[in-house]
C-alpha cells in the first residue's frame, strides 16, 4: 500500500508577514519557510498508519519551487520513504496543483492520499477536494480524533484514522462537535490540527533522509494544462493596530467604552 | 610457622584484591576516550587542595534544614583521612615485622624521625577512635538525611540496613585499638628492647595501655594482647583492602586519581560531538560513558553533599544526583562481565560500538524525568568533595533522548522549532530583535563596524518584554559612559545555548556556527553581554567553533566603569529600594566565578544596603531556569523559583537583584505569585545603575 502525502513549503507561522507596497505579493526577503503545519500532521499520521500495516510505503509530494526540497527532506527525516518534487516556476492555482497531484497519484499507484486540509499561507482549502474529484475517489475532510492530544493513545503514537481492510474510519471536526464517518478506500483524507502531534525528527532520521530518494519532475513536462483559472489580484495587509491607552478610573473606562468605542 | 601462616594469608588476600582491581581497571579502560592529561599543574594543585587539604570537607556550607554537624562531619572525615595516611607507615612496619623483626621504614627509625612520628601516630589513633564513635552516633542515633537520603527522590538509602557502614567503622575502630594493644603490650614484655624503650615516651596513650595490661596480667597478658593485636590489626587491614573495591570505600583508592583527572577545561564547556562521523549521538548504554565518568562512579562516597544542594531534589522532583550516580554504579557492576566481553569500548566514533546491557535511559534505570529535572546548575559538582561531574553525564544522556529517540517534554518541540526557524526560542520574528532599541539611537555594527565592543543582547534581552527594560538600561549606561559599542540588531543570532543544554547538540552546533559567522563578519574582538548564558557560551564554548573573543559580562564591565569614574551614581534614583539581596546566577557565579562584580556595583550605590541569602555565591541556589528548564513545564507545587524566592524573602529585602534574564523571569514570577508586586520587585543590577546615573 502506498500512501501519498503532500508537503507544501510555506512561510514560517511565527514570521511577521509584510505585504509588498504594490500588493502584488509578500516580502520574501529573509523569510524562513517551514512544512505547512497541516501537512506535517498528515505526514505524521501516514507514518503512524505505516507502522501498523506491513509493506506500507509513505511517499511525499510537493509542488512548487526547487527550494521545497528542503521541506521534503524534513518529511523524509521524520521517516517517510521517498519524495517527489514537481517544480514549477509559475504560480499554480489550487486546481493546477490538484491536477499535478492527480498525475503523481496515478503514476505512483497510490492507494491513499493524506494531505493538510489547507495551507497556512493562502488558506484556500480546495486542493484536497479537487483532487478527490479528479481521482473520482471518496474524500474525508478535516480528520481529527476523539482522544485529546494529551491522551496516552496520542503519546503512544496510535493513529487517529482507523483503517480496517478497504475502509477507513475518520473522525471529523464539525461545528460544535465531532462526526465519525466511514469511507471506502482508496480515498483522499485531509487532516485538521487536532489529529496528532507531529514527531520531531531524530538525528539518525536526519542523516538517513539525506540519502533517501528525492525525484524531481518539471510540472511543464507532465503534459497537463496548468494555466490558472484563479489569479490573485491584490494582497493588502490588515489595518495596523492602534496603541492601547491607560485610563485612570473605572468611570473613565466606562465612558471611553461608551462614547469612543461604542462598545457599551 | 606463624610467618608461613601470615604469608599465606597475605598472598591469598592480595591475590583476591589483585583480581578485583584488575577487573575494575579493565572495565575502566573500556570506557570511551577523554583527554584528561592536560593542565598538569592545575591538576596537581587540585590534588593538594581538595584531596590532601580536604577543602570541601571542612569548608563552611550553608545547609538550611540540616543540623550544623555537617561541617563537624567534614572535620571528622579530615581526621580519619589524615589518621589513616599517618598510620600507613606503621601499617608497613607491622606487616614487615611478620618477616623481619623490629623492622623500621627509613627515616622513621628510632634514632631519626621515629619518635616524633610515633607521637603523631599515637594521638591520631585516639582521635580517629573518637571520630569512629561520632560516626557511629550519626548512623545509629542522629540519622541525618545526608546518610539516609533526601526524599522523595532519594529512596534507595532509606530502607537499607547499612551494615557495610557499621562494619567498616568497626574495622577502623578495631585497627586503632589493636594497634594500641600491639604497641602497649610490647612496652611490657619487651621492656628491655632498646627500640621499645626509645619509643615508650613518645606514645603516651600506648604507654597507658601497656601499664594497664601489665598491671592486670603482667608480661604474659601483655604478650598475648600484643600478639593478638598484631594479628587482628593485619588481618583486618587485609579484609578491609578487599572490601574497598566492592563498596563505597573504593574512594579510598580512587579519590586521588579522580581529583587529579577532574575537569580542568572551562567548567561551562560541554564536549563537542563529532556529529558527522558518529554512529551514536548520545549516551544510552553503560559502556558509552567515558573512562573518567566510570571513575566517577567508582569514586562516589555516597556522602550526599550533591543531593543536599540540588534544586531538583529540594523541590521534590525525581532527580537526586547521588541516587543517579549510585544507580549507574550498581548497573555497571552488575554488567561487568558483559562490559569486559565487549570487543571494543563504547566510543561513539568506533565503527560499530558494542553496546552493553539494555538501554539504561528510560524506565529501566534512569527515567526520562530524572534527566529533565536537572537545571545544570552545577551545585552538585561544587559540593562534591572529590569533584565528581554530573552535568556532562546528564547532558550526554539527554543527547541520546533528544537526538536518537526524539523523546522529550512535548513543550520543547515548539522551542526547538522556533530556534530552527525564527532563530530564537521565543519564536518571535527575527525582525523584532531590535525593537527594544527603537528611538534610542543605538549604533549598529553594520554602520559602525569599527566599534570596540559588540554588545551581544541575546534572545531574552531582545524578545522578552521584562528583560527588554534591562537591555535598555545597559544601553543607557554604555551611552552615558561614552563606550564605543554597537549591536548587531536584526543580524544577531541566537548562540544555541539552550539547545545544547537540553541535549540537542545538532541544533546547537548549527546555530553556534551561524552565530559565530555573523560575529566574525565584523572582525569583533571584544564582546559585552548581560546574559550569563550567552556569556558562558560565547566565552567558553565558541572557541570550539573558532570564535575566540574577549567576552565580558556587563556587571564586570560596569564595575570597571564605576571604578574609573566613567559612571557616577547618586542616591536619589526613582527606585525606592534600600535593602537589596542579590541572587547569584549559576552561569555567572558557579560556572564563571563572577561573584564580586555585581555585589561591588550594588555596594557602590549610595544609600543601598546589600544583604546576603543563606545560600549565596558558590552555594547560591538556582532559580530553576537553567539547562533548558526555562522552556519546560513545572508542577506548581515543585517550583524551584518559589523556593528561591522564599529564601530571598527571609532577608526582608525591598528588592531582589539579579544579573541574568532567566533569573529575572523566574524571580519576578515567584514574587508576583506571592502577590508582592510593587512591594518586593525583581530588578537587574543594570537597571539599578541606569536608574541612578548621576
Ligand atoms: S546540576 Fe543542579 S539540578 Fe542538576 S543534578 Fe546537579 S545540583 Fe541537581
Ligand atoms: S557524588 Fe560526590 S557529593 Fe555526591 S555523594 Fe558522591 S561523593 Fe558525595
Amino acid at each position: 500500500m502506498k500512501i501519498l502525502v503532500t508537503v507544501k513549503r510555506v512561510p514560517d507561522y511565527n514570521a511577521i508577514i509584510k505585504v509588498k507596497g504594490d500588493g502584488s505579493g509578500i516580502v520574501t526577503e529573509n523569510l524562513k519557510y517551514v512544512v505547512n503545519p497541516f501537512d506535517e500532521i498528515a505526514v505524521e499520521e501516514a507514518l503512524r498508519i505505516k507502522a501498523t500495516v506491513s509493506g506500507a510505503e509513505v511517499v511525499l509530494v510537493s509542488v512548487g519551487s526547487k527550494s521545497a526540497a528542503e521541506q521534503l527532506r524534513t518529511g523524509l527525516a521524520m521517516g517517510a520513504d521517498r519524495a517527489v518534487l514537481v517544480t514549477s516556476d509559475d504560480e499554480l492555482d489550487s486546481l493546477g496543483v490538484a491536477k499535478v497531484l492527480h498525475k503523481v497519484a496515478t503514476d505512483e499507484g497510490a492507494g491513499r492520499v493524506l494531505m493538510g486540509k489547507l495551507a497556512i499561507e493562502d488558506d484556500a482549502n480546495q486542493t484536497g477536494q479537487m483532487l478527490a474529484a479528479l481521482l473520482d475517489w471518496p474524500q474525508a475532510t478535516f480528520a481529527s480524533k476523539v482522544e485529546s492530544l494529551e491522551s496516552d493513545e496520542e503519546k503512544k503514537g496510535v493513529p487517529g484514522i482507523a483503517i480496517s481492510g478497504e475502509s477507513a474510519q475518520v473522525v471529523r471536526e464539525v461545528d460544535g462537535g465531532l462526526e465519525t464517518i466511514e469511507t471506502a478506500l482508496p480515498a483522499v483524507i485531509t487532516v485538521d490540527l487536532r489529529l496528532n502531534v507531529p514527531r520531531y525528527a531524530s538525528l539518525p532520521g536526519i542523516m538517513k533522509a539525506r540519502k533517501k530518494e528525492l525525484k524531481e519532475l518539471a510540472a511543464g513536462d507532465l503534459g497537463i494544462d496548468l494555466a490558472p483559472k484563479v489569479k490573485v489580484t491584490k494582497l493588502s495587509p490588515p489595518p495596523e493596530r492602534q496603541a492601547g491607552r491607560k485610563v485612570e478610573s473605572v468611570e473613565e473606562l466606562v465612558k471611553a467604552l461608551h462614547d469612543e468605542a461604542k462598545a457599551i | 610457622m606463624s610467618t608461613i601462616l601470615f604469608l599465606a594469608m597475605m598472598v591469598a588476600a592480595l591475590a583476591v584484591f589483585g583480581r578485583t582491581m584488575y577487573r575494575r581497571t579493565a572495565v575502566l579502560l573500556k570506557g570511551a576516550p577523554d583527554d584528561r592529561f592536560d593542565n598538569v599543574g592545575e591538576r596537581i594543585q587540585n590534588v593538594l587542595l581538595y584531596a590532601f587539604a580536604q577543602k570541601k570537607f571542612i569548608q563552611q556550607e550553608p545547609r538550611p534544614g540540616t543540623s550544623l554537624s555537617e561541617q563537624t562531619a567534614g572535620w571528622m572525615h579530615f581526621f580519619i583521612f589524615w589518621g589513616f595516611t599517618i598510620l600507613a607507615i606503621q601499617v608497613v612496619h607491622m606487616f614487615a615485622r611478620g618477616f623481619v623483626e623490629d623492622f623500621y621504614l627509613f627515616p622513621f627509625t628510632p634514632g631519626l624521625l621515629g619518635g616524633p612520628y610515633l607521637l603523631m601516630k599515637d594521638f591520631m589513633e585516639v582521635i580517629v577512635l573518637g571520630c569512629v564513635v561520632y560516626a557511629l552516633y550519626r548512623w545509629g542515633v542522629e540519622h541525618p538525611k545526608r546518610l539516609y537520603g533526601y526524599k522523595p527522590a532519594e529512596d534507595r538509602l532509606a530502607g537499607q540496613s547499612h551494615w557495610e557502614a557499621y562494619l567498616i567503622l568497626c574495622f577502623i575502630g578495631s585497627i586503632m585499638i589493636s594497634g594500641k594493644l600491639y604497641d602497649g603490650g610490647r612496652m611490657v614484655f619487651e621492656a628491655d628492647n632498646a627500640h621499645v624503650q626509645a619509643e615508650m615516651y613518645w606514645q603516651p596513650f600506648s604507654y597507658m595501655v601497656g601499664v594497664a595490661l601489665g598491671g592486670i596480667g603482667g608480661a604474659g597478658l601483655a604478650e598475648l594482647a600484643s600478639d593478638a593485636g598484631w594479628w587482628i590489626h593485619n588481618a583486618i587491614i587485609l579484609v578491609f583492602l578487599n572490601l574497598l573495591p566492592l563498596s563505597k570505600h573504593f574512594h579510598i583508592l580512587t579519590f586521588l586519581p579522580n581529583v587529579f583527572f577532574a575537569k580542568t577545561k572551562p567548567k561551562g564547556q560541554l564536549s563537542k560531538q563529532d556529529l558527522e562521523n558518529a554512529t551514536s549521538f548520545g549516551t544510552s548504554h553503560i559502556n558509552q560513558f567515558t573512562w573518567k565518568q566510570v571513575l566517577d562512579m567508582y569514586s562516589c562516597t555516597e556522602c550526599g553533599r550533591c543531593s543536599s544542594h540540588c534544586p531538583a531534589t529540594m523541590s521534590g522532583k525525581e532527580l537526586a544526583p547521588r541516587q543517579l550516580m549510585l544507580n549507574l554504579r550498581d548497573y555497571l557492576y552488575e554488567n561487568e562481565d558483559t562490559v569486559l566481553a565487549a570487543k571494543q569500548n563504547g566510543d561513539a566514533s568506533a565503527e560499530e560500538p558494542m553496546l552493553v546491557g539494555e538501554n539504561i535511559v528510560g524506565d529501566r534505570l534512569i527515567k526520562d524525568e530524572v534527566l529533565w529535572a536537572c537545571t545544570t546548575c552545577r551545585a552538585c559538582e561544587e559540593a562534591c568533595p572529590i569533584m565528581i561531574e554530573y552535568v556532562d553525564k546528564i547532558v550526554d544522556m539527554r543527547r541520546h533522548l533528544v537526538q536518537e529517540e526524539a523523546r522529550f517534554p512535548a513543550e520543547l518541540t515548539r522551542t526547538f522549532k522556533s530556534m530552527e526557524t525564527t532563530g530564537n526560542p521565543w519564536g518571535i520574528d527575527a525582525s523584532d530583535r531590535e525593537a527594544w532599541a527603537k528611538g534610542l539611537d543605538i549604533p549598529l555594527m553594520a554602520d559602525t563596524p569599527d566599534a570596540e565592543y559588540l554588545y551581544y543582547v541575546g534572545c531574552a534581552g531582545a524578545f522578552d518584554d521584562r528583560n527588554k527594560r534591562t537591555t535598555q538600561a545597559v544601553a543607557k549606561i554604555l551611552k552615558a559612559a561614552g563606550v564605543n559599542f554597537a549591536i548587531l540588531g536584526k543580524e544577531e543570532l541566537c548562540n544555541g545555548e539552550t539547545a545544547r543544554r537540553i541535549g540537542n547538540e545538532y541544533l546547537f552546533q548549527s546555530m553556534a556556527e551561524m552565530c559565530n559567522e555573523v560575529i566574525q563578519g565584523y572582525n569583533v574582538k571584544k564582546i559585552l553581554t548581560n546574559c550569563p548564558h550567552c556569556f558562558n557560551t560565547l566565552k567558553n564554548e565558541f572557541p570550539q567553533f573558532g570564535g575566540d573573543y574577549d567576552v565580558v559580562h556587563a556587571t564586570e564591565f560596569v564595575r570597571e566603569l564605576i571604578a574609573d569614574g566613567k559612571v557616577e551614581l547618586n542616591g536619589n534614583g526613582a527606585a525606592t529600594s534600600k535593602r537589596i539581596t542579590y541572587h547569584d546566577s549559576c552561569y555567572l557565579g558557579r560556572y564563571n566565578e563572577v561573584f564580586d562584580a555585581p555585589r561591588d556595583i550594588l555596594k557602590s550605590v549610595p544609600g543601598l544596603e546589600l544583604t546576603e541569602m543563606e545560600r549565596s555565591r558558590k552555594f547560591g541556589m538556582c532559580c530553576g531556569a537553567g539547562g533548558g528548564r526555562m522552556w519546560m513545564e513545572e508542577d506548581a507545587d515543585k517550583r524551584v523559583n518559589f523556593q528561591r524566592v522564599d529564601q530571598a524573602l527571609e532577608t526582608k529585602p525591598d528588592a531582589v537583584a539579579v544579573a541574568c534574564p532567566f533569573c529575572m523571569t523566574m524571580i519576578d514570577d515567584g514574587l508576583k505569585s506571592k502577590n508582592l508586586e510593587g512591594k518586593v520587585d525583581a530588578v537587574d543590577v543594570m537597571e539599578i545603575v541606569a536608574d541612578r546615573l548621576a
